[in-house]
């Protein structure tokens, strides 16, 4: 069992704010699911069902700051307006959880005052988005000054899926592969092949399967002589992934924008644009949660650059994704 | 005595398989390597992405052949929203 403490808080943003220095206390994200009796006439005890709706809440307290960018910038006025939530319990560190969301939080936000003490700022947040809990930190929350990117050390999707053992590959444009085991692929996966040895043209590497039963598949692979053995493992996940490019402090000295991606890749050598959030222009603190439908390779990495031409720029950035769906 | 040639049937000829290299391609979006070094900016030739990268990308979409029809480029994922 891992034990966290209050040093363990990497950072709590809404609204590209980064609040964690003013909180004493954070609860939540609370998710509830929305349930209504379904019994009729005549019973003694409620019998309710979920309806399939469900719902998140976010309390902090904290002290009262009404220093630029504090807890009061971020907060007055906000009320029943879209926010972006990311909070880290784990470390503001690369590769570490963290839960963020977005949609109408509807807020209720005061000022306490008391005798002997320091003011106090109270926040509850009820918010109508989904919640994305164990997302992952893709670029920990820190100043960047140039353009860069996170693909020399990439997240990896942490596989846990067992190797399939392969029995053959076929002489056939796509080469349908058989395995001694129900393989339990989709179609549109990536598999890594490994071992498969005696087929022309070579099949070892990044395959993406098309599933054809339990235990064959084709990949689009003209393969001329058929070979034997070898495993396959699947590498992408389903269902797409949810990102979160949050900026604070920017300093754009010139440049035109910040342009921020996430980037994925099968291999860990070439990446490719996933998604790019909308550019950030330097009007406001900013965040924004994207979706892609998927799938997302193994490999995941954050980019960013400062567009145009200009002098000492920097800002304030995190990114993240959470995989909608593990590999089984 | 009258020698024949015997005629032979003729062996099939096969044709080497051709691998699309990297020329081949073009880029549906920007692709870097692992350094963040630009392999190819959309529209561009794939003549430097590391041939083992080939497969998978062309799998995805996010390279076509050069003379494939024009992919639309990948406009998909949503935004949810931003503050």
């Amino acid at each position: 069992m891992t034990m966290y403490g209050s040093d363990s808080v990497g950072f709590f943003l809404v609204g590209g704010y980064e609040l964690k220095g003013v909180i004493t206390e954070l609860e939540g994200p609370f998710i509830s699911s929305a349930t209504e009796d379904s019994n009729g006439l005549g019973t003694q005890w409620p019998v309710p069902l979920a309806t399939g709706m469900r719902s998140a809440e976010l309390k902090q307290n904290g002290f009262f700051d009404d220093a630029t960018n504090s807890i009061h910038a971020a907060m007055k006025n906000q009320q029943d307006v879209q926010r972006v939530f990311a909070v880290a319990l784990h470390g503001n560190v690369a590769g570490k959880l963290m839960d963020f969301g977005a949609g109408g939080m509807a807020s209720k936000y005061t000022r306490v005052s008391g005798r002997g003490t320091l003011h106090k700022a109270v926040a509850e947040y009820r918010i109508s988005g989904a919640i994305y809990q164990d997302g992952v930190i893709l670029k920990a929350l820190g100043s960047v000054a140039v353009d860069g990117d996170t693909q020399g050390a990439p997240i990896d999707n942490g596989i846990a899926a067992a190797a399939v053992a392969i029995t053959s590959s076929s002489v056939a444009n796509p080469s349908i592969i058989l395995t001694a085991v129900p393989h339990l692929f989709e179609t549109g996966d990536t598999v890594a092949i490994a071992g498969h040895a005696g087929s022309t043209p070579a099949i070892n590497g990044n395959q993406i399967v098309t599933k054809i039963d339990a235990t064959h598949f084709s990949i689009p692979v003209n393969v001329t002589v058929g070979g034997a053995g070898g495993t396959a493992t699947r590498t992408s996940t389903r269902n797409g992934a949810a990102c979160i490019a949050s900026v604070g402090d920017l300093v754009l000295a010139g440049f035109t924008n910040l342009t921020i991606k996430v980037r994925d890749s099968a291999d860990g050598v070439t990446f490719a644009d996933l998604l790019t959030f909308a550019v950030v222009t330097g009007v406001g603190r900013a965040a924004e949660v994207k979706t892609d439908p998927g799938p997302i390779e193994r490999y995941a990495a954050a980019w960013w650059d400062f567009t145009g031409a200009g002098g000492a720029s920097s800002a304030e950035l995190m990114v993240g994704i959470k995989r909608l769906e593990g590999v089984s | 005595m009258s020698s024949k040639t015997r005629k032979t049937a003729t062996e099939p000829t096969v044709e080497p398989t051709v691998e699309p290299t990297g020329h081949d391609y073009v880029a549906v979006v920007s692709l870097t390597n692992a350094e963040g070094g630009l392999l190819a900016a959309p529209g561009d030739r794939c003549d430097q992405v590391p041939i083992e990268s080939l497969g998978w990308l062309a799998q995805r979409g996010r390279i076509v052949l050069a003379d494939a029809p024009p992919a639309v480029s990948e406009a998909t994922n949503e935004s949810e929203a931003t503050s």
